[in-house]
């Protein structure tokens, strides 16, 4: 295409935008402080002006104290305290002021982690988790613990530890691993258990437990890659041979292998590869007569079959 | 009697990946010992139907044509000429694009020269073949949390977001970062280059679990069993956790509202650099603050592969403006700015690049000088800001940086 005309259509185009979005401006809050800070203003009025605060306040401290008081008050509306806590965000990366009023924002946080709305205790629990404070750690595992009223669902309080996690809480989540009834809870401390050098033999087990969630074995197989990719590689073998097993588990052992397998020692292993391929024609026929596994799933075994035969196989 | 070509000053095949920037080749003849000279031979691409297209000039600075004559000596003195992509024709496999050299009224064959018209790409536009290789090159280079990817972790933290945001800097930086990036995602494939998520439109295609993951409720991403950034790992922990404030199929919208748009990106912040740098709150921080979990913090944001999608568009943005507002020359005021702060300045070499651990600079530099290119010379190891502003070359050939994005033109 001729870049000329090429600049005449964008122009163009901007043109026709820049016509339609005045059309619809609402215009700028003549005074957004105020409006932010009034509570006898509509909702979207004041969401409209704390939004107009997070560019303007980036170099005035007075105005990131505002949006600092409007999160801190449990009388004023979530959607008011998300939208200043979405300001305060963008100043987090935007504001040259930011980084010495830190402490003010995380007294701020702290004081609001107790809100009555879930949603705001959730984002002002993960933005202090994301600072790694204290405090935070604190609640999040009172309430893991029981020694106090859980903030957050448990698979949120796990993820939330996950942002600063100490050798002091393996225990805790192996313990999490064993008792909890949820999948998605076991998963996050799976996942967490990536750097606990004494978890292998839990996450082992869990990664070939046929009793398990997938999701939550393929997250053990992601743990043990990092933490004992030899262990991973000689259990991983095993379980993409065996028809029995979900095609998802079965696939992802397969692209561990690829990923991270020692591509000489997977080379010369040609049993593997020729019992894989006996392997996946029983699968078929077991997915088809018990319903194991989902449709996408049986795709992507063949693919992985497909990739690894492709990377390993005798040329 | 036959050819060769030298491409970006390289007869080496890496050197053979080019953008729109038309960049400089020589040509000459071989085995043409008692041949009668010169010889005139034809440049042209060797598929017209399929693959990357060229095209071809004699001046530098110049939007060619779709074939070029020379007069070769037989004596194998090289012949210069230019060669760039022919926009909106980009390659989508590595050495796609094919210079055929022909000679007579046969157009019998003389050579010929595989390269890549190699730009960054819409990530709803890339083919599946290249979605997978951008993923395999991002976690090979990730290695399950063990492997160089740490460096560009470690770039960008809480401790060092004053070399990074909040002044003029900001773009400039970020320019140098995923170029360093993509280069070393070049070193595991050479056509890897990265794509861009528009957070302005619609993007299904781009949170699937087949490429950048699929979010739960709880915000955990989940991958197809057969895409290995289902093992990435970062500051010790495995996965990803990315909860969308917006529909998939919408576009990006969270607690700062919906993303400015790119016609208001280019249409409201001005024609100077002052104006235009207002975009790293309206739309880069609302893009970041449409998410909960990793992209929503500064500091945790690029343990989020998607992270880097988003800046390669707030590049493109920056690139975009800089060509409709014919901003490209660092000499021109309104081409960058400067603030006071150290390393936001035109001439300041930029952390970590530099190696400084000097106050007002953090007291670690993750990563060394950044990664060299086969294909140019430019930046410098430890480059300045002003290096990352004339991308193209288009002020100082010497400058080019060797990426182009697919919308955004070489306009001499």
């Amino acid at each position: 295409m001729d870049i000329q005309e090429y600049r005449r259509q964008v122009e163009e185009e901007l043109e026709r935008e820049a016509a339609s979005a005045s059309l619809e401006s609402v215009g700028s809050d003549a005074d957004p402080v105020s409006t932010a800070a009034d509570p006898s203003a509509s909702g979207e009025r004041r969401i409209r002006a704390i939004r107009e605060l997070a560019g303007s306040a980036r170099e005035n401290r007075a105005e990131i104290e505002i949006l600092l008081r409007l999160l801190r008050s449990d009388s004023e509306p979530p959607a008011v305290r998300l939208a200043a806590l979405g300001a305060l965000g963008q100043l987090q990366f935007t504001s040259p002021l930011f980084n010495e009023m830190r402490p003010e924002f995380i007294d701020t946080l702290r004081s609001a982690v107790d809100a009555s709305d879930e949603e705001v205790r959730t984002r002002v629990l993960e933005t202090l988790a994301q600072h790694k404070d204290e405090y935070a750690q604190r609640r999040l595992l009172a309430g893991l613990r029981g020694e106090e009223p859980p903030l957050v669902p448990e698979q949120k309080a796990i993820q939330f530890l996950g942002y600063d996690i100490h050798a002091e809480h393996y225990p805790l989540l192996r313990e999490i691993v064993e008792r909890s009834d949820s999948p998605g809870v076991r998963r996050e401390a799976v996942r967490l258990l990536s750097s606990d050098p004494t978890a292998v033999e839990i996450l082992g087990r869990v990664f070939q437990d046929r009793t398990e969630h997938h999701e939550v074995r393929r997250a053990a197989a992601g743990a043990l890659a990092t933490l004992a990719p030899q262990d991973l590689e000689g259990r991983a073998k095993e379980v993409a041979l065996d028809p029995g097993e979900a095609p998802a588990l079965r696939a992802t052992s397969l692209t561990a292998l690829e990923h991270f397998g020692n591509p000489a020692a997977l080379e010369a292993d040609q049993e593997f590869l020729e019992r894989l391929d006996a392997g996946a024609a029983r699968t078929a026929i077991t997915e088809e007569s018990m319903d194991l596994g989902s449709g996408p799933a049986a795709t992507e075994l063949d693919q992985a079959i497909s990739r690894f035969k492709g990377r390993f196989g005798r040329k | 009697m036959r050819t060769d070509i030298a491409l970006n000053g390289s007869s080496s095949p890496t050197a053979n990946y080019i953008g729109w920037t038309p960049r400089p080749a020589t040509i000459r003849l071989l085995e043409s010992a008692g041949v009668p000279g010169p010889v005139r031979v034809t440049l042209r691409n060797q598929r017209t139907n399929a693959g990357g297209q060229l095209l071809f000039s004699r001046q530098p600075n110049a939007i060619g044509t779709d074939t070029l004559q020379l007069d070769l000596p037989t004596n194998g003195t090289p012949v210069r000429f230019f060669v760039g992509g022919k926009f909106l024709s980009p390659s989508s496999a590595d050495k796609d694009a094919v210079i055929a050299v022909t000679t007579g009224a046969n157009n019998a064959p003389l050579g010929t020269l595989p390269l890549m018209v190699r730009v960054r790409k819409d990530a709803m536009k890339l083919s599946a073949a290249e979605r997978t290789r951008f993923i395999e090159a991002m976690s090979i280079l990730n290695n399950r949390g063990a492997g160089r990817f740490n460096q560009f972790r470690d770039m960008h933290r809480q401790e060092t977001l004053e070399e990074a945001h909040g002044a003029d800097g900001f773009l400039p930086w970020h320019r140098a970062y995923l170029l360093d990036l993509e280069r070393e995602l070049q070193n595991v494939d050479a056509s890897v280059t990265l794509p861009y998520w528009r957070f302005d439109r619609p993007a299904r295609d781009v949170f699937t679990r087949d490429f950048l993951g699929e979010s739960n409720a709880a915000g955990v991403v989940q991958f197809a069993s057969t895409n290995k950034l289902q093992f990435w790992r970062t500051d010790n922990g495995t996965g990803v956790l990315r909860r969308l404030l917006f529909s998939p199929a919408a576009s990006a919208r969270g607690d700062l509202g919906p993303v400015r748009t790119e016609a208001s990106t280019m249409n409201d912040l001005g024609t100077d650099y002052g104006g235009f740098i207002r975009m790293e709150g309206q739309p880069h921080a609302a893009a970041h603050r449409s998410f909960a979990e990793f992209l929503s913090n500064a500091d945790t944001a690029p343990r989020d592969p998607l992270f880097f999608l988003l800046h390669c568009n707030v590049d493109r943005l920056w690139a975009r403006w800089q060509w409709l507002k014919r901003r490209f020359d660092p000499a021109v005021p309104g081409s960058f700015r400067g603030s006071p702060r150290p390393g936001h300045r035109l001439n300041d070499t930029m952390w970590p690049w530099n190696n400084d651990r000097n106050p007002p600079r953090p007291n670690t530099a993750p990563g060394g000088t950044i990664a060299p290119s086969p294909v140019t010379a430019a930046p410098s190891p430890s480059p300045a800001v002003r290096e990352m502003i004339d991308y193209q070359g288009k002020t100082n050939a010497a400058g080019w940086l060797g990426f182009d994005y697919d919308d955004v033109p070489f306009e001499p």
